[in-house]
């Protein structure tokens, strides 16, 4: 039978049974999600890849814990948020800062996958990400982590609301006001660009 | 060792801008834009590696639990078992041979052939690394007396080059 066509739930079942080669697949569909949750998070290339390989094998052990009435996706994501947090208090990290990060390092650049792009849109576009990446950094991270959550991961509401462990209220008001705050950052950002083109 | 707190709620920290009606379910406004910009963002590349080394360590963690001691120590006694029958069909062997008729003796002249043995190529080996080492001792000599020290240099760079080169390559 082809794994591929099986949901979540029901490859965690078999793997259950014993059949762990099927984890595979599961790390093949989450792993994009989870790196880039977690990069964003922590800025930081080479930890994220470390604290994501740590999230899956923590995924795995605690497979015979999970219960099959919640979405696999959200289980996962909360196990991937609470390592993120974890991490960043070790590391002694603010999760309650403002501070962002640059997010122009070297790192991230060589690992941006490269688009087909004319050299003039290619500069203007990876000005514009990088901008809006950098505008995410400095979001507080209660607003970062969910904004990536919802617009980034894809996650609905009430996924973001049982991963992080919030009321769906508070988990939409702070998407809402986090969207604000982005939005203002990358207004005030191009204003400041466009005042020093004309100065 | 499972962290089982991940999967118990954590401790959230705590909204600055935070106001009463914050738990209210609102009606978050559509916007497109918004989401078409934060949708352009370039994706964090995932190293080929990354599957592969997840796996590798899920493989292992499952052998590692899968091994019971009964199981470690019935092969132990196997081993101990066919080793000890080898050294009995030996020296039975041993008795044959010299007409040695105590089992006793045979054992003991058993034990003492295996132990010269041992010395012999104890003393091989021992001879083998003393000879390696003089070679690499007067190669090297030879080579700081009678190579420029220019050659030496480019020498040294290509090394550290390729050291380079091929942690640049394994970190792909």
């Amino acid at each position: 039978m082809d794994e591929s066509s099986l949901t979540d739930e029901a490859l965690v079942e078999k793997i259950k049974q014993g059949n762990i080669d099927l984890f595979e697949e599961i790390v093949a569909r989450y792993q994009r999600k989870l790196v880039n949750y977690i990069y964003r998070m922590i800025s930081d290339y080479d930890s994220a890849m470390e604290l994501c390989q740590e999230v899956f094998i923590k995924v795995f052990n605690s497979l015979d814990k999970y219960n099959p009435e919640y979405k696999f996706t959200t289980w996962i994501h909360r196990i991937s948020s609470n390592a993120t947090i974890d991490w960043m208090r070790k590391k002694k990290l603010d999760t309650y800062s403002i501070e962002g990060n640059d997010d122009d390092s070297p790192g991230l650049r060589a690992q941006l996958e490269a688009k087909v792009l004319s050299p003039l849109q290619d500069l203007e576009m990876s000005q514009l990400q990088g901008r809006i990446e950098q505008a995410i950094g400095e979001l507080p991270f209660i607003y970062r982590q969910l904004i990536i959550l919802r617009h980034l991961n894809e996650l609905s509401y009430d996924e973001i609301a049982t991963a992080v462990d919030l009321p769906l209220g508070t988990v939409k008001n702070r998407i809402f006001r986090g969207r604000e705050i982005l939005k203002s950052k990358l207004a005030e950002d191009m204003s400041r660009q466009g005042g020093s083109k004309r100065g | 060792m499972v962290d089982s707190r991940s999967m118990e709620p954590h401790e959230h920290p705590v909204d600055p801008m935070a106001s009463p009606n914050d738990g209210d379910d609102i009606e978050i406004p559509e916007d497109p834009d918004f989401e078409q910009a934060l949708k352009g963002l370039p994706e964090i590349k995932v190293p080929q590696s990354f599957l592969p080394s997840v796996m590798f360590q899920v493989y292992e963690k499952h052998a590692r639990e899968k091994i019971v001691l009964w199981q470690v120590v019935l092969i132990a006694l196997l081993l101990l078992g066919g080793a000890c029958a080898f050294l009995a069909l030996d020296v039975a062997a041993l008795m044959e041979s010299t007409g040695e008729p105590s089992l006793a003796q045979a054992f003991n002249n058993k034990v003492e052939a295996v132990l010269n043995n041992f010395d012999q190529v104890i003393a091989a080996f021992g001879t083998l690394v003393s000879i390696s080492w003089s070679l690499a001792k007067g190669t090297a000599a030879h080579f700081v007396t009678q190579t420029p020290p220019l050659v030496m240099a480019v020498l040294a760079a290509a090394l550290v080059a390729l050291v380079f080169g091929v942690r640049r390559f394994l970190d792909r």
